[in-house]
């Protein structure tokens, strides 16, 4: 008896781990196949830019779930909770054919519990560049059969992206920000970085391995940046206070809606970047 | 009846960093009925602690029936020695009866929840045990929660009980009632070892008196010898008015 | 005197029976009759039911058990009524071991690994103050509290330096969201809660000598080796909860402290109550975290803090009173 009290802890450290190594083999793997739905099969969305890609491929009425914050939708679709915290119970209740899932804006902690509610889900990869919006959205209307309306809807978008790359002239140095307090940037791990570049705008916060990298306000001061563009509506008060503290001259503060920057679909892309394409290139 | 139970060789000890004990020996034989007395803070308490291996000593040795301290197991010591202490934290709101039931533990099979009802019971009858064995140790009053306590330590080992200030804060009834108690137990055989303030108590009672002074051994004699010698006035450095009357030892204060 | 304990034994049944319909209706409580229609009619409905919610609600068991168990444990041996597995900087180890586990980028499974061994590390630091200064001194919950401060700045560190987006996920582990839940894992971790949970009853005497105090500890015999398999027994407790569902506080707090009130101060008895009305308490939390804020899902952990926070504010003022 004295012999087990004296080399228990051992004992259950062991088996406790033990059993855990046994158990830690992911048995949920997602395959990569594309899936492939019919007309009339019942989607869920867990991304705000998939259901706006969704209705681009007028297929509204196969909504049968969504995010709490997604686009104004013609009909009632049941809410599934919001995109980082699914309600899987409720997921699993609408009993949908195929579940959309983006790798951009979902944690993956919830993606274990999805794969494990076996619920037919694609997952769409990582934006980092235009082609990769692209990619992903030829994907989708592969998985829903919506060749033919896509194809139009990107040839159109190429022809103006190519529109503005030609017609690009100045170059002008550049950050965009999500809030001013904190300063929350993108980077080139980010397509908004990408549809900068696109629009002759050198993103200065570009080198940071996080796509939406916290900077310091004396890193901003330090790379000078000749133009910013903020989704913050109290952008402007803030900028215009700390180059006044820094006696600098403040650059030029554009604030933008965030309507069409913060979805990572071809259209608002080019939106996006017709509006920064415009604002660099509207004076002289 | 005569064989060494305790022995105690050169005893330091204390906490941390302070030494309290210094160089303390003594020994006591079986039924002995030891009063331990001396000024606040002169290490009584410690000693207790010592023999109890609550405090590991710096130096020196414990023997208990011929064995070293440091070689028992805690179940041995518990099974040779029973302690009861002056408790001031609040304890859990239990009943008599479970008080006591936590007792039998040093005889309980390990991990078989058996009790002894039998020494229970015996123990509430010999402590004279009044409350019902059903009502909460927290409504007692500190005189019966002593019994309680008595009962415990006669449960857990009546041949050898060590108290620390059983007395102190009881009226001269609960006093009398207590002190009663553990000379009926002395005259059953009971080994007991008590530390007391009050003088008038101590010196009456029919074993040997340890004085303990600055950490060390000042006296250990019996009532007759400090009646004698005035020992108690160096003890604590007043002088107090001694006399004697029907066999019977006083020892006061002279304010 | 008997009439009360029937009156309070009544009382619990009932309260538990209700609890049971309340955790498996769920959002259909109020309408049992729709309820019944949809499990004899709705095959997904039933689906659902039996792979979702059942799930779901015995990993809410098995970990409310777990922290209740191991919270009456805590406050036994470090006679604080107040202590609880938290105290004991079991959590901070855990939520750093997570933390961790964002910078090697490990699914949700290593992640329970890493906080599984984020917590063991926190208790072997723990115990070997505690070894040193010895179980009964302050200097163990003050040990603790440092070291849950200790951790939580690492975590704070990790997060500061790692990508935006893992941060909400470990932010789920820290909130004590049970959605996020492996339910593979669940069936040996329950084996091991409930072989733990028997130990420590084994040792419900050790416990109830341990909470009178030092004195009684040592002179009734109880050995450092009892001592240490106790505490070890609870803080793996605390690490296996953490393991099921992140951190959640509170249960391990309250629960002992309302059974020691209304049953009894035994921990035979305390253990064995603990152990069922922990995990019911959660599993009930859980079920109202999903109803609550429907069709968002409340992590676990935000319910049992502000019921906590609430039960303890009441009873604070009716102890004054």
């Amino acid at each position: 008896m004295n012999k087990i009290e004296k080399i228990f802890p051992l004992i259950v450290i062991t088996a406790v781990s033990a059993v855990l190594l046994f158990y830690a083999r992911s048995k949920y793997v997602l395959s990569d196949k594309i899936p492939v739905i019919s007309a009339d099969a019942r989607i869920v969305s867990l991304s705000p830019s998939i259901t706006r890609e969704i209705l681009l491929l007028d297929m509204e009425p196969n909504l049968a779930g969504v995010t709490s914050f997604c686009p104004p939708l013609k009909r009632d679709v049941p809410k599934v909770g919001n995109l980082l915290n699914p309600n899987i119970e409720k997921i699993a209740a609408i009993n949908p054919d195929i579940l959309f899932f983006s790798e951009e804006d979902n944690p993956s902690m919830k993606f274990e519990g999805l794969l494990q509610s076996r619920i037919p889900l694609y997952k769409f990869r990582r934006n980092r560049t235009f082609e990769d919006i692209i990619s992903n959205f030829i994907i989708l209307a592969k998985i829903t059969g919506k060749h033919e309306t896509a194809g139009k809807l990107l040839e159109q978008i190429r022809d103006d992206r190519l529109k503005i790359l030609e017609n690009r002239k100045k170059e002008k140095t550049g950050a965009f920000f999500l809030s001013s307090r904190p300063l929350i940037s993108v980077s080139r791990e980010s397509y908004i970085n990408n549809i900068l570049a696109d629009a002759g705008i050198r993103n200065i916060i570009a080198d940071f391995s996080n796509p939406y990298p916290i900077i310091s306000v004396e890193f901003l001061l330090g790379s000078k940046p000749e133009i910013i563009f903020s989704t913050d509506p109290e952008a402007d008060d803030f900028f215009t206070e700390i180059y006044k503290k820094a006696d600098l001259k403040k650059p030029e503060v554009i604030i933008m809606s965030p309507d069409n920057v913060c979805y990572y679909t071809p259209s608002d892309y080019i939106e996006s970047l017709k509006f920064f394409y415009g604002t660099v290139n509207e004076k002289e | 009846m005569n064989r060494e139970i305790l022995r105690l060789k050169n005893l330091n000890s204390g906490y941390a960093d302070k030494l309290i004990l210094k160089n303390i020996s003594f020994s006591v034989n079986e039924g002995d009925f030891i009063s331990i007395i001396g000024p606040n803070g002169c290490g009584k308490t410690t000693l207790l602690r010592s023999i109890s291996s609550e405090l590991t000593p710096e130096s020196g040795e414990i023997e208990l029936y011929g064995k070293n301290l440091k070689n028992c197991t805690p179940g041995e010591r518990s099974r040779l020695i029973s302690f009861v202490f002056s408790i001031n934290s609040k304890l859990p709101d239990y009943t008599i009866e479970q008080f006591l039931q936590l007792h039998t533990f040093p005889y309980d099979v390990p991990f078989l929840f058996k009790n002894d009802e039998k020494k229970i019971s015996d123990a509430v009858k010999i402590c004279g045990i009044k409350n019902s064995i059903t009502s909460s140790i927290r409504n007692l009053s500190s005189g019966e929660f002593q019994l309680v306590q008595l009962a415990g330590a006669c449960i857990q080992n009546s041949r050898f009980i060590i108290l620390d200030e059983p007395v102190s804060h009881l009226d001269p009834r609960n006093a009398q009632l207590i002190m009663s108690l553990l000379r009926k137990l002395n005259a059953s055989g009971t080994t007991i070892i008590t530390v007391l303030h009050d003088l008038n108590i101590a010196l009456n009672l029919p074993g040997r008196i340890l004085g303990i002074r600055k950490g060390r051994v000042y006296f250990y004699e019996n009532a007759a010898e400090i009646y004698n010698k005035k020992l108690t006035d160096k003890l604590y450095d007043i002088e107090f008015t001694y006399y004697r009357k029907n066999n019977r030892y006083f020892c006061l204060n002279s304010y | 005197m008997k009439k009360n304990k029937l009156i309070k034994y009544l009382t619990a049944a009932s309260v538990l029976l209700v609890s049971v319909y309340f955790v498996i209706t769920s959002v259909n409580f109020l309408q049992p009759a729709a309820f019944i229609d949809l499990m004899n009619y709705d095959i997904t409905f039933k689906n659902v039911f039996f792979n979702f919610r059942i799930p779901r609600i015995w990993t809410a068991f098995a970990i409310g058990s777990a922290l209740a168990v191991s919270g009456t444990v805590f406050q036994a041996l470090l006679r604080n009524p107040l202590a609880d597995s938290y105290t004991t900087g079991v959590s901070g180890g855990a939520a750093f071991g997570i933390s961790l586990a964002l910078f090697t980028g490990g699914g949700s499974l290593s992640a329970s690994l890493y906080a599984f061994g984020g917590s063991i590390l926190s208790v072997v630091i723990v115990y070997f103050i505690q070894k040193k200064f010895s179980i009964f001194s302050n200097v163990v919950i003050l040990a603790g509290v440092a070291l849950s401060m200790i951790f939580s700045s690492a975590v704070m560190f990790v997060y500061a330096v790692s990508e935006s987006r893992e941060v909400h996920k470990a932010m789920l582990w820290l909130m004590g969201d049970l959605s996020i839940a492996r339910y593979e894992l669940l069936p040996p971790v329950f084996i091991f809660i409930i072989i733990l949970s028997g130990v420590l009853l084994l040792y419900s005497k050790h416990l109830d000598i341990i909470s009178l105090g030092k004195e009684y500890t040592v002179t009734l015999g109880i050995s450092s080796a009892s001592i240490r398999n106790i505490f070890f027994c609870a803080a793996v407790l605390t690490s296996l909860s953490v393991l099921l569902g992140g951190i959640i506080g509170f249960i391990g707090l309250m629960i002992p402290h309302l059974i020691r009130k209304i049953f009894s101060p035994k921990h035979f008895i305390l253990i064995t109550v603990s152990f069922f009305c922990g995990g019911i308490f959660l599993a009930v939390c859980d079920t109202a975290g999903k109803i609550a804020a429907d069709p968002f899902e409340l992590p676990a952990g935000v319910m049992t803090g502000f019921i906590g926070g609430l039960f303890f504010i009441y009873s604070a003022i009716r102890r004054k009173s």
